[in-house]
């Protein structure tokens, strides 16, 4: 077990290994997103309060929900980097950031899309959209402060350090958010509150919760597969690659 | 070893005073905005006055967090520190609790005369004052963690604001909650405790982000 | 089914915009994290094939008369 870890944790077996599995996360990603699609678009009924708006949900709830993970994760491969100094986990820190703030981007546009029919105005301070906004800005600062520094090794000490020190906060803000929006309740209807949600509404939201799940691992393997390339650019097997790959492109031409 | 590297804090801030007085100036600037830009009735000041005490409390913490190991970092005497046989630790503490002397304190301490001029009751007086000398200390502890990573870079401004307010957002919430609590007359011990619950970890763990994150901006250079 | 016609379909009893333009921001916001480390992945492929190529001509030159070491 020790030993397959520490195996990943090596940039070029991570490629080799990432090779084998990115096709198949990538398929299971596609078939999970496109039935969870077809299923909540066509097939769900209509919630009986909010009527097809209900379908915004397959796609705002898995956004949220990994927003979230994906921010635990970055997290995580900074405590891994920080302890161990593994530096493929400063490597999947750093890729995880765009995609995690992309994730809670559209979290928090979905948000306000469905909150316009709901609610009648595009935003609403409700305290899972004001966490998540927080949220948005704790991806912002990782990606602001990688941007800003030149050095490579240090850009990821110190967003390592960043990621951790938000992840001490996380529950504090949360908590704090949750507890200063019941404060001040404006609103009733919460989005979080589903009374009993039917079966046939819970099954494609699963799917698509999962569905957004391989996806995430599909991209971050993919752009960290790209980074390791980039940094082990002198290495020779990286050399060999980029050699066969430019044969590859050469004889698709001449076919 | 921690009260000499305090004292050392202070004497260089002395020496420098347009630094201290500044982010003051610009505490005082801020919140005398609102009046002029909102309404001067003594109804509206009442209800705006916790969150603009907060919010400029925050942002001219954020001001005089940009310059905290600035000075000592180009004339590379913060170099000289983490190499010292000193424990990097206490001296980076010594450091955080220096700056909170300096900028932290006269803000909490200036406090009152802008509430009265914000037409607070003496009762949200009382709260707001224990509110800020709860909360500046956090704000200086989380802040120099930022203070930490951006120390040499050169849009540092900007970006410790993006690193560090998101971190703010828990003690704006309970700061502001106190004041408004007093102002009707509510209980807001368990908020004191909350704060000083918050300040407690903060002083357990800050100084141990700041060294190493002073560390890693060293090692940049 | 849900929906009785196509019309219906994109209509969505009047909902249809909200549905729907969620539904098309998510691809696009999945799409372009799909196409961002594969653009990123061929441009590294082309670029640094560029490279080595440029090495080794370098290195070539230098074996001759010693110049092109200011280059490595």
């Amino acid at each position: 077990m020790w030993n397959w870890l520490h195996k990943l944790g090596s940039p070029k077996s991570f490629f080799a290994i990432s090779e084998r599995l990115l096709p198949w996360f990538g398929t299971l990603a596609l078939l999970f997103l496109s039935v969870g699609i077809v299923w909540g678009l066509l097939f769900a009924p209509p919630d009986y309060q909010q009527g097809d708006t209900a379908r915004i949900m397959f796609v705002h709830v898995p956004a949220s929900i990994l927003a979230q993970s994906s921010y635990m994760m970055m997290a995580s491969a900074g405590v891994v980097f920080l302890v161990w100094r593994i530096k493929l986990a400063e490597i999947a820190l750093q890729c995880a950031a765009p995609i995690g703030a992309s994730l809670t981007f559209l979290a928090l546009v979905t948000g306000s899309i469905w909150g316009k029919p709901m609610w009648g105005t595009w935003w609403v301070w409700d305290a899972r959209l004001t966490s998540t906004l927080v949220l948005f800005f704790l991806f912002m600062g990782i990606i602001a402060l990688r941007s800003a520094m030149e050095n490579r090794a240090s850009a990821g000490r110190a967003t390592s350090l960043l990621a951790v020190v938000g992840l001490v906060n996380l529950p504090i803000i949360k908590f704090s958010v949750d507890w200063w929006n019941t404060l001040h309740q404006s609103s009733s209807f919460s989005l979080t509150q589903k009374p009993a949600m039917p079966i046939e509404m819970w099954f494609p939201l699963l799917l698509m919760v999962i569905g957004f799940y391989f996806f995430f691992f599909s991209v971050w393997m993919m752009r960290i597969r790209t980074e390791v390339l980039i940094r082990e650019r002198r290495a020779d097997w990286v050399k060999r690659l980029v050699l066969t790959m430019k044969n590859k492109r050469d004889m698709k031409h001449a076919v | 070893m921690l009260i000499k590297s305090i004292q050392r804090e202070l004497l260089l801030s002395m020496r420098r005073p347009a630094d201290l007085l500044n982010p003051l100036v610009f505490f005082v600037l801020v919140v005398s905005l609102f009046p002029l830009g909102i309404s001067p009735s003594d109804e509206v000041l009442k209800e705006i006055a916790p969150g603009v005490i907060w919010v400029a409390a925050l942002l001219s913490t954020l001001l005089s967090m940009e310059v905290m190991f600035r000075n000592d970092f180009e004339d590379g005497s913060l170099e000289q520190m983490s190499i010292s046989p000193q424990p990097f630790l206490v001296l980076v503490g010594g450091k955080i609790v220096g700056q909170w002397l300096v900028s932290g304190l006269p803000l909490v301490l200036m406090s009152p005369v802008l509430a009265v001029m914000l037409a607070l009751s003496e009762e949200g007086i009382k709260a707001m004052f224990i509110s800020l000398l709860l909360g500046t200390p956090i704000l200086s502890l989380l802040g120099s963690i930022g203070a930490g990573l951006t120390i040499g870079l050169k849009k540092g401004g900007a970006l410790i604001a993006i690193l560090i307010l998101p971190l703010y957002i828990p003690v704006l919430i309970l700061g502001t909650h106190m004041i408004i609590a007093a102002e009707q007359g509510v209980s807001y011990s368990g908020d004191v405790l909350w704060l000083a619950a918050i300040l407690a970890l903060s002083i357990s763990l800050a100084p141990f982000a700041t060294t190493e994150s002073v560390r890693i901006a060293l090692s940049d250079g | 089914m849900q929906f009785d016609s196509l019309s219906d379909f994109i209509q969505m009893n009047g909902h249809g915009v909200y549905v729907w333009a969620v539904y098309f921001l998510a691809l696009g916001v999945l799409l372009l994290n799909v196409l961002r480390p594969k653009m990123m992945m061929k441009r590294f492929y082309k670029e640094q094939y560029i490279a080595y190529t440029l090495q080794a001509a370098v290195s070539n030159e230098k074996l001759k008369d010693g110049s092109g070491d200011y280059l490595k």
